[in-house]
């Protein structure tokens, strides 16, 4: 018994002894991602993928490198811009490998960990699975996950950065997956005038105007585009025509639901300033066309939102107030956030 | 003396504990399957499944359960037709298992192994496992027809998956033969050939799948 503790215990201090000259130990720096207390408790699980600073850094690279793409031209980034709320800055529809354009407007990426769906027909149900998606689509990235996985495989510096993020070197789409996830998960904005003016940070306040249009806007906005994260991502026939060149019918082409012809997944409003142009496909450069859209051109149909029945009331100069508090949903440091930028290695 | 009782119970317990194997055989009227082999009127370019939700039962009490979330069972791929199961307690008279992934195995992110994307049974353009693939060629009367069956979906009236079980007489090895003559004949012929997303249709045909197996235990 005595032989045994004495092994043990110089067993014990040969493992400190390598561990410490051990280079490649892993020992990810862990955090929590930070969110204002008032909002609701996030739907993404962390406990399955918690966030550490190798496993976000690793799907930053991951989310601007073009190696994610069959021809290595196209990363997440050439359609998801960090400066314009990550959609693609002034293009209605986005175009992808060899200039194929698609059928819908990319989406901004935010607040990411509260929403239950994503994509504007809600095909994708967890965040971990988004990246997929694009990464097969022959008009977008135009691969394959096993190809892509295989290219990564045969880099000199990806597998160390896989051991540090998940500790484990073995490349495979679980692990990819999840560094992309985390890394989108780090996109919280938060930090908006209209989130100052709700903490009553001092020095901060509406302008008249601004006040003005918060109160339109709950009167007439909020139901679908609620409050602290300005969607209750449900699906919605926002009275949009139907463009009859796209066809496109929305949510129905997954539920094959004739009660879900033309719905579209609610759209966050923060940072509306800067993910112009607006709806699915992009239709609108300007917001006081989406405005002039919701006042005077509503398109009735069996499964337009309730809420827009009665078309809605505003004055030129109640949109102009209304718009002045939509841009106080803009939240620059998120946009100009160095850490959701190109890396810099 | 407390050092040799410890022994003893762990030498008893030991001897009452197995080995199981199961072994997964697609068989076309009685004769195995090799992919990409034209045998008879039927050649099989693809073939993978998921089993989930393993277990052995005694007595219709569950005596050991699989601790992989998910099994790929994949022609392509030899080793993955057997599943060595050990330390399993010897008296075993049944076993039961899923046809495909369930509905919160499908919304809890992404896994790895079995279940890792790169496996091609995942959707890339919606969200879902899936369960069951089968991809070939049915010769017939110098017709040739292509078949591609990709059955998944888990929510609803669409969800796919498909609970078996089999009640065993001696269980050392358990031979599972898929029937593919009996799949390929009970679909509907006015089906289409081609599935490809969940749907009503996905529904039907997992259950004729599911009816396609069948067991042979023996010692």
């Amino acid at each position: 018994m005595r032989r045994i503790k004495e092994i043990s215990f110089i067993m014990m201090i040969l493992t400190v002894i390598l561990g410490l000259g051990f280079k490649d130990v892993f020992e990810p720096h862990y955090f929590q991602p930070i969110y204002p207390q008032s909002w609701p408790k996030p739907i993404y699980d962390f406990e399955k993928n918690p966030l550490s600073l190798e496993a976000v850094e690793l799907g930053r690279s991951l989310f601007y490198d073009p190696i994610l793409s069959a021809d290595s031209t196209i990363s997440c980034a050439s359609c998801h811009l960090s400066f314009s709320a990550f959609t693609h800055v002034d293009h209605a529809l986005s175009h992808g490998i060899g200039d194929s354009i698609g059928n819908r407007n990319a989406p901004s990426l935010m607040n990411l960990a509260w929403q239950k769906s994503f994509m504007w027909d809600g095909a994708i149900h967890h965040l971990d699975f988004q990246a997929l998606g694009p990464i097969e689509n022959p008009i977008e990235m135009g691969g394959t996950i096993g190809h892509v996985i295989q290219k990564i495989k045969r880099s000199t510096t990806y597998p160390q950065r896989f051991f540090q993020a998940f500790g484990d070197s073995t490349i495979t789409a679980e692990y990819l997956l999840k560094a992309l996830s985390q890394f989108q998960l780090t996109f919280i904005s938060a930090n908006s005038k209209y989130d100052q003016v709700q903490r009553h940070e001092p020095g901060v306040e509406f302008t008249a105007q601004e006040k003005n249009g918060y109160l339109l806007f709950k009167n007439n906005c909020a139901i679908c585009h609620a409050e602290p994260l300005f969607t209750t991502s449900e699906f919605a026939n926002n009275g949009l025509p139907l463009d009859t060149n796209l066809f496109d019918f929305g949510r129905y082409g997954i539920t094959e639901n004739i009660a879900d012809l033309r719905k579209f997944k609610i759209p966050t409003l923060r940072n509306i300033e800067y993910s112009y142009p607006y709806m699915h496909d992009g239709r609108f450069k300007k917001l006081s066309q989406v405005i002039d859209h919701y006042t005077n051109g509503i398109d009735q149909s069996e499964t337009l939102a309730n809420e827009l029945k009665d078309p809605i009331q505003l004055t030129s100069n109640e949109k102009v107030d209304l718009i002045a508090f939509l841009l106080t949903l803009s939240d620059r440091e998120f946009i100009f956030n160095p850490a959701f930028g190109f890396p810099k290695e | 003396m407390k050092r040799f009782f410890i022994v003893l119970f762990s030498f008893i317990t030991f001897m009452a504990r197995g080995e199981h194997v199961l072994q997964f055989i697609p068989v076309y009227k009685g004769v195995p399957i090799e992919l990409g082999k034209n045998q008879d009127e039927i050649q099989i370019e693809t073939f993978r499944f998921y089993i989930s939700h393993l277990q052995l039962l005694h007595n219709e009490r569950s005596v050991w359960t699989s601790l992989k979330n998910a099994h790929l069972i994949d022609l392509d791929d030899s080793q993955s037709l057997s599943i060595l199961v050990s330390e399993t307690p010897k008296k075993v008279n049944a076993i039961s298992f899923a046809l495909g992934i369930d509905s919160l195995t499908n919304v809890s992110g992404v896994m790895g192994g079995d279940l890792d994307p790169t496996k091609g049974m995942y959707w890339s353009w919606q969200s879902g496992y899936i369960n069951f693939k089968l991809e070939g060629d049915l010769s017939a009367e110098s017709k040739v027809s292509s078949f591609a069956y990709h059955l998944g979906g888990y929510s609803g009236e669409k969800n796919c998956i498909q609970f078996l079980q089999f009640n065993l007489q001696k269980s050392d090895t358990i031979t599972i033969e898929f029937d593919i003559h009996h799949f390929l004949t009970k679909i509907d012929d006015k089906a289409s050939p081609t599935i490809m997303s969940p749907s009503v249709q996905a529904v039907a045909i997992s259950k004729i799948a599911a009816s396609s197996f069948k067991i042979h235990a023996s010692n």
